[in-house]
């Protein structure tokens, strides 16, 4: 396991941000943190790397005890703040030549790797153009580049993409696909479901300083769902086929709203087959097919009866 | 040294600092020597009560070195508080004949300020009474006598010559003047420097680099070392104009006045971290900063001499660094050197600890 956090406790007077959670990574994977605003995402990672003290519970990142080891295993781990932390009087390049130096790295390795990273982020061509000219979209990238220039084995990115451009939102995400195709472990907090749900292959939701749920996209959207549902677009009505779906097995229900019928069947009864032939041998011709899944936001909005993007006033 | 190279980057890029180290000082100093023009001769205001041969030699021979201003006696207060005399003289009705029955004599004078160009003027006051008695003493109340004796002694080689030991022009007030305005501006690099910390909060550097494997003791360090070579920056470059383009002799004990001005950027240095870190955000600090430098230059002596404050201000001022570090200057300027400025060195370091004391505490609970 790259990192491990057993029954981690943080309070912030009678508020407690971050209640009793515990989760692991393994090496390469994409563990993702979803969650609203306010779900304490941030605080677990902030005490999961020091930034604040922990009430209670174990941290062991590459094995060692994060308090015991700290400023060993500070040098493998990369953090993209959810904050853009970077200077904005200094040049791209110089920005991203400070936080290399504070892992050790100096002369032509230290060069080599600060134009890897702008290069990698897309900003290789405004390395010498000073950051308080930058849109939003190339400081969120900036600050990205910062995190990855001494190669961390560990990346932790809190909301990277938070209010910028889709054009830099796409970059970002292609930037962290390209990485965990490199093999990167990396933690990724979003409330964009959309995001983890592209990105990664473990999913944590937590909130109010819980975890909620955790697992494979595929065994999150189990869990909630309790039935599937199939739309399909005919070229015209035969309303003898409606009744006949109605009445297949493990069918709930066949509704009609102009030429879209809308099925409901059993969760995991594969049935799809057997309405395509029904379909078929009714004579109809099927003009589309959506055979629809749960996603994510489904999966937070059936735990916590609330979406992801809900105002939340806890901390 | 990476946090005081990248701390360095910052503070010398940044055009508000360069105007903070060298062209608000500069342009105050041009204003300052300007309004003062320090080659004027010594301005003395005189009210003669007595009108006799014998004061009206002695004004004869102060206008050789001074210019004389006649003034009524309620009119010597208002030139001094207006700056359009430097000294007063009141003879008193009598003044001859106290003096001619061999009494102990003396003038009453006025100043407000007391700086080396004084000197030339107090000694010549001084050596006309003591020649004029002794003359009295020895026509022995013949006024005829005394006369013939003191045309004598003013037809005389008799003339003034002041040397300054410490090598001090006679602009001597301009000098401390000049450091003055110095000391007043190292307190406000320090505060920019130390907002430097400030800024990383705000930026959320502050964090980030805590994540690095570099220690908060580090940074620390890192950003002291920056904040002290910025002032010395800052201590050099102005020395340097106050030397050679405003002409300021800095007397025989150089190399000490050079060590009393770092050892007072200690002071600086301390007291804007403290102030930085008492201070809830970066607003804060900007509205703070003139209101404790500049009430502290005032009371300080920076910007003008102590003595002209009341009693009061003079006790309370005690209680600023700028105080003794320009009751320092002064005795350098003087003639002392570091041994003889011991007791403000002391006061200054101990100013130093309780500023960085407070500074520090607030630096490490925020981590």
């Amino acid at each position: 396991m790259i990192l491990e956090v057993k029954n981690l406790i943080k309070r912030y007077g009678d508020t407690l941000a971050v209640d009793n959670i515990s989760f692991s990574i393994k090496e390469g994977e994409i563990f993702g943190l979803l969650g609203p605003n306010g779900a304490g995402k941030t605080t677990a990672i902030d005490t999961v790397i020091g930034i604040r003290d922990a009430d209670k519970g174990e941290i062991n990142i590459f094995g060692k005890d994060m308090k015991k080891h700290a400023s060993e295993i500070k040098k493998y781990i990369g953090i993209v703040p959810q904050d853009i932390a970077i200077y904005p009087d200094l040049t791209a390049y110089e920005n991203v030549e400070f936080f290399g130096r504070l892992y050790d790295l100096k002369g032509s390795l230290l060069k080599a790797r600060v134009e890897e990273v702008l290069e990698f982020t897309g900003l290789l061509d405004q390395k010498k153009q000073f950051v308080r000219n930058f849109s939003g979209g190339m400081k969120r990238r900036l600050n990205i580049a910062c995190a990855l220039v001494h190669r961390p084995k560990l990346i932790i990115m809190d909301e990277p993409t938070v209010g910028i451009d889709p054009q830099s939102r796409n970059h970002i995400i292609e930037s962290v696909k390209k990485m965990r195709n490199e093999g990167s472990t990396i933690i990724y907090t979003s409330h964009y479901m959309e995001e983890v749900e592209q990105l990664c292959s473990y999913i944590a939701i937590m909130d109010h300083g819980k975890i909620i749920a955790r697992g494979s996209k595929e065994e999150l959207k189990d869990f909630v769902t309790v039935e599937e549902k199939t739309v399909i677009t005919l070229d015209g009505i035969n309303y003898t086929l409606v009744d006949r779906i109605k009445t297949m097995d493990n069918v709930v229900d066949c509704s009609v709203e102009g030429n879209v019928i809308t099925v409901i069947s059993k969760k995991g009864t594969n049935n799809l087959n057997n309405i395509i032939q029904c379909i078929i041998d009714s004579g109809n011709q099927i003009v589309s097919l959506i055979s629809e899944k749960p996603d994510l936001e489904t999966v937070f909005l059936t735990l916590t009866g609330r979406t992801l993007r809900d105002e939340v006033t806890t901390a | 040294m990476i946090i005081f190279k990248n701390n360095m980057r910052r503070l010398l890029r940044d055009k508000y600092n360069l105007m903070v180290m060298v062209v608000l000082p500069v342009i105050t100093l041009v204003l300052y020597v300007l309004v003062g023009n320090n080659n004027s001769p010594v301005r003395v205001g005189i009210t003669d009560n007595d009108v006799t041969f014998l004061t009206e030699s002695l004004i004869r021979g102060l206008e050789k070195n001074c210019m004389v201003l006649f003034l009524k006696e309620e009119e010597i207060k208002y030139g001094l508080l207006n700056d359009e005399i430097d000294f007063g003289v009141k003879i008193d009705k009598g003044f001859t004949e106290s003096l001619m029955s061999g009494e102990e004599v003396q003038l009453k004078t006025y100043g407000i300020r007391d700086y080396n160009g004084l000197i030339p003027a107090k000694i010549y006051i001084n050596n006309f009474i003591n020649s004029a008695r002794k003359i009295a003493i020895a026509s022995k109340g013949d006024e005829e006598e005394f006369k013939k004796g003191l045309e004598y002694y003013m037809e005389g080689n008799f003339e003034t010559q002041y040397e300054d030991v410490s090598s001090v022009s006679s602009g001597g007030y301009y000098v401390q003047s000049g450091l003055g305005i110095m000391l007043m501006f190292m307190m406000y690099m320090a505060i920019n420097a130390a907002s430097l910390i400030g800024e990383d909060k705000r930026l959320k550097t502050y964090e980030r680099i805590l994540i690095s494997p570099l220690t908060l003791k580090e940074y620390a360090l890192g950003n002291i070392l920056s904040f002290f070579a910025i002032i010395w920056v800052q201590i050099i470059v102005l020395f340097g104009i106050l030397r050679y383009m405003f002409g300021m002799g800095f007397g025989s004990s150089m190399s000490s006045l050079l060590i009393f001005i770092l050892i007072y950027s200690a002071v600086c240095v301390s007291m804007g971290m403290a102030i930085v870190n008492l201070s809830k955000n970066l607003s804060h600090v900007s509205a703070l900063t003139p209101l404790i430098v500049i009430p502290m230059a005032m009371l300080g002596g920076c910007l003008w001499p102590r003595e002209i404050m009341p009693i009061m201000l003079q006790r309370i001022s005690e209680l600023m660094p700028a105080t003794w570090a320009m009751k320092g200057v002064e005795k350098i300027l003087n003639g002392g050197n570091i041994a003889t400025v011991g007791n403000e060195i002391i006061v200054l370091l101990l100013f130093s600890l309780v500023f960085f004391l407070v500074g520090s505490v607030k630096i490490n609970s925020y981590a």
